[in-house]
């Protein structure tokens, strides 16, 4: 091989390797808390999104005051960071949306391989059902 | 090709290129992911989001001993005070109360008083109203506030690059209880990178 291509080569892996910073996560074998897990139809029309980020759980709760909340674990599947925009909809027991003045997609980023929690809780306490509508972010 | 046809081509072009440069309009959900983005001020996403996290978080503590009714079975009443802006630009509070206080009237759990404000009524007539059938010794219908909602919008800048921009919006919210204490506090920071141009101030 001309020595130039193998420089060549061995600087551009170096600056691969580099770019790829990815989160290490350690968490307790044994975890105390107990998720009450759902389960979940998924709708895709973004295989690219999809193959990126995906959703490993997600889990239901219902607050003192009786409000739904929800947490998607969400992962990067990726050693780069990557930026997703979502949006949580909420439905009354007759499946109505319920309308929300604050209602705006929201970002977040994950860094390489990291896992992150979406966490939203009902407008109000009528909320039985939602609906979680995840798009890559614009950049 | 003739000499003829090329000036005709050329004439379709130039229309073409014309009608694309034409200025075009469009509406665009305020909550969809194309509503515009500056670096230089606040958005109305962002304050759709701001208003939303503290919803969620104030509607997550209902019933929890710590955000509860004076009045047993009855909402909570709020009562907007004093949010300051600490910006150096011209922020309308009301973009950021007004969706907190329409989320948490339609939840029923927490509801606004016009009566009772920061700086006075919010409502005059509502207050003339109440004062005239309290007068009257039609009973006293003017019910005080549990909460007291105040807090501050601030700014800050940093540079990112020759030519990129950070903008940092900090929206911190407290609610108190009759008692002076405040039992709810919260932040959220609204945090945008983009060209220097794209700043404002």
């Amino acid at each position: 091989m001309n020595p130039f291509l193998h420089i060549l080569c061995l600087t551009l892996c170096s600056f691969f390797l580099f770019g790829c910073k990815s989160v290490n996560t350690i968490k307790p074998s044994d975890t105390l808390s107990k998720k009450a897990f759902i389960e979940d139809v998924r709708v895709v029309t973004d295989p690219f999104l999809q193959s990126r980020a995906k959703v490993l759980g997600i889990n239901e709760t219902l607050t003192e005051g009786g409000f739904l909340k929800i947490q998607v674990e969400l992962e990067n599947l990726t050693p780069t960071t990557k930026h997703v925009e979502y949006l949580f909809e909420w439905f009354d027991k007759d499946g109505n949306l319920i309308p929300s003045t604050t209602r705006a997609y929201r970002v977040r980023e994950l860094l390489g391989r990291e896992t992150i929690f979406l966490q939203a809780v009902s407008p109000t306490d009528q909320a039985s059902d939602f609906r979680l509508k995840m798009i890559r972010a614009r950049r | 090709m003739t000499k003829r046809s090329l000036t005709y081509f050329s004439l379709a072009v130039m229309i073409s290129c014309l009608w694309g440069c034409a200025s075009k309009s469009a509406y665009v959900d305020p909550a969809g992911p194309n509503s515009a983005v500056n670096v230089g001020q606040i958005n109305v996403q962002d304050f759709a989001v701001a208003a939303d996290t503290f919803v969620q978080d104030i509607l997550g503590r209902v019933g929890r001993g710590q955000l509860t009714s004076s009045e047993a079975g009855k909402p909570a009443i709020m009562a907007i005070s004093r949010i300051t802006n600490k910006t150096l630009y011209h922020i309308d509070i009301d973009q950021l109360v007004k969706k907190i206080r329409v989320e948490l009237n339609r939840s029923g759990k927490i509801l606004t008083t016009t009566t009772v404000a920061y700086g006075g009524a919010e409502d005059p007539l509502a207050k003339e109203v109440q004062e005239t059938l309290a007068l009257s010794g039609q009973g006293v219908v003017n019910r005080l506030p549990d909460y007291t909602l105040s807090g501050a919008i601030l700014a800050q800048e940093a540079r990112k690059s020759r030519l990129t921009t950070q903008a940092s919006y900090i929206f911190q919210l407290s609610l108190t209880d009759r008692s002076g204490i405040a039992v709810w506090e919260s932040e959220y920071i609204v945090t945008k990178q983009g060209r220097k141009s794209a700043v404002t101030w």
